[in-house]
């Protein structure tokens, strides 16, 4: 008889998790629990059982994890334990529960003392940590999947950087992988090997797996690569223990650049030296150059004309749009999110001039509805 | 150096995109003390300016602009010689404008020597 037990209630949290739902990207990661429960109460049988070698037939028989309901919270996903807790033919199969428990209190241990960056005790074996490779991957900064969340001083967060801590500490880990986001050029492809090799914008050249799905794009991409012509990446790059890029392992989206596209050109700011301006200039600082390419993603509607962007003297970004007979510049310094708009009325010399806290939402509101407004639309 | 002399503006890649000029290569930064340097076009060619630039002084400039001295006078902007650098070089002078009145500024200076174009550009490899 199959029984299904509750078995965990750990809680995603995360503005992308409110209104609890959770990606299909999160939900993807989080099913490689199954094999790591399983393996864990493996572990402990065989450590209550030194005589043995295995574990018994029918430990694993009809043992699967199952999403049963996600409460609120910000997302719980309510995960049951479905084993035979009953067979005519195995009737020991029913004890084996308690192992499973035992695999459970393991992986909340382990994660807890990477918390705490301690060593911590009833932890897993490091051949297991290798799972947490694909548990939490696609988490990003500022989420967290909480394990035991009803303990309030241990809850056992699983984060980018708890997850990066596990994966380190075992020596038989070599490569870590993480979700990214790569914008570049193609400049060789071989469809014999079915792979490609990637420059990405002011960085390395890595290989990547050609998929099928993609073959049209990647061509396209290659042959316009003369002409720059630059694409976007989603996908699973490989990391060497020391945060370098070694290359892609999977590429889930491909999608051709706008010629304007801010994340690129962005980008390519981070090429740029102290002394990049005759001497002078100052680089822009590359974290906060990524929050102005994840702002831009987040604020900035498609249907609006791209501004072109150049990097200041002074480490910033400036915007620029040339709209009907106007001028207009955002001056951005990263260090503190302020802009300073300025649009000249070249027939009439007459200027506006707003400051923008591009912290605030209402900031790129503003700025939005100013060119929608300015290109006869509605942003 | 009179009215109808050219002032050649040296215009660094990183303010231009796709082929659009920024105002900024108009623009003095606060470390020019709000001032800009050009090359006198009366006492230098545009290509031999580039060549001075790039291969004498080192620095970086993908084309040559130029704005007219009267069009500077327009916006009350003084040019003045300034050949303690080189004997060619000279300044436009921004120190008497608010930082709106240099943004504005630099703006239609931008748009005067874009209507006359490239003086010289780089061949691009």
């Amino acid at each position: 008889m199959n029984t299904p037990i509750e078995f965990m209630k750990p809680r995603l949290v995360g503005e992308r998790f409110m209104g609890h739902a959770i990606p299909f990207e999160v939900l993807k990661n989080l099913a490689v629990l199954e094999d790591l429960v399983i393996e864990a109460a493996k572990w402990k049988y065989l450590a209550a059982h030194p005589d043995r070698q295995r574990v018994p037939r029918g430990f694993t028989e009809g043992v699967a994890l199952q999403l049963t309901e996600v409460r609120e919270g910000s997302a719980i996903p309510v995960i049951m334990l479905t084993l035979m807790t009953t067979t005519p033919l195995m009737p020991e199969v029913g004890t084996h529960l308690h192992y499973y428990s035992q695999g459970r209190e393991a992986i909340i241990a382990t994660v807890s003392a990477a918390e705490d960056q301690s060593q911590g005790s009833g932890v897993l074996p490091p051949h297991l940590l290798g799972y947490f490779d694909q548990l939490g991957r696609s988490l990003r900064e500022g989420e967290a999947l909480e394990l035991d969340p009803g303990s309030r001083t241990k809850p056992a967060r699983l984060t980018k950087e708890t997850r990066r801590r596990i994966l380190l500490q075992s020596d038989r880990i070599q490569e870590l992988t993480e979700e990214v986001t790569l914008r570049g050029t193609v400049p060789e492809m071989d469809q014999e090997k079915m792979s490609f090799e990637f420059q990405i914008i002011a960085g390395s050249r890595i290989k990547a797996p050609l998929e099928p799905q993609h073959l049209d794009t990647i061509l396209t991409a290659f042959n316009g690569y003369r002409e720059n012509r630059r694409i976007v990446i989603r996908g699973i790059g490989c990391y060497n223990r020391s945060e370098k890029l070694l290359g892609l392992s999977a590429v889930e989206h491909v999608s051709t650049l706008e010629e304007l596209d801010p994340g690129a050109r962005l980008n390519e700011f981070k090429a740029l030296r102290n002394g990049w301006l005759d001497g002078k200039g100052k680089a822009p600082d590359h974290q906060q150059l990524d929050w102005l390419v994840d702002a831009f993603e987040r604020y900035y509607p498609d249907e609006l004309p791209l501004p072109y962007l150049y990097p200041t003297a002074e480490g910033g970004v400036q915007a620029e749009w040339s709209i009907g007979g106007s001028d207009i510049s955002l001056e951005i310094a990263l260090e503190t999110h302020q802009g300073e708009w300025h649009a000249l009325e070249l027939s009439n010399e007459s200027e506006e001039v707003h400051r923008l806290d591009l912290n605030d939402p209402s900031g790129w509101q503003w700025l939005t509805s100013e060119i929608a407004r300015r290109t006869g639309g509605a942003a | 150096m009179n009215d109808a002399t050219l002032l050649l503006r040296q215009i660094h890649p990183g303010f231009v995109q796709n082929g659009r000029l920024s105002s900024q290569a108009f623009r003095p930064t606060p470390k020019d003390e709000q001032t800009l340097s050009v090359y006198d076009g009366d006492r230098i060619s545009p290509a031999d300016a580039w060549e001075h630039y790039m291969n004498i002084l080192g620095l970086m400039s993908r084309g040559v602009m130029a704005v007219s001295l009267s069009e500077c006078s327009t916006l009350e902007l003084p040019v003045m010689p300034d050949p303690k650098p080189f004997p060619e070089h000279a300044l436009i002078d921004f120190s008497a404008n608010s930082k709106s009145e240099t943004e504005k500024k630099a703006k239609l200076l931008k748009v005067r020597a874009e209507v006359r174009g490239w003086l010289y550009q780089a061949v691009m490899s």
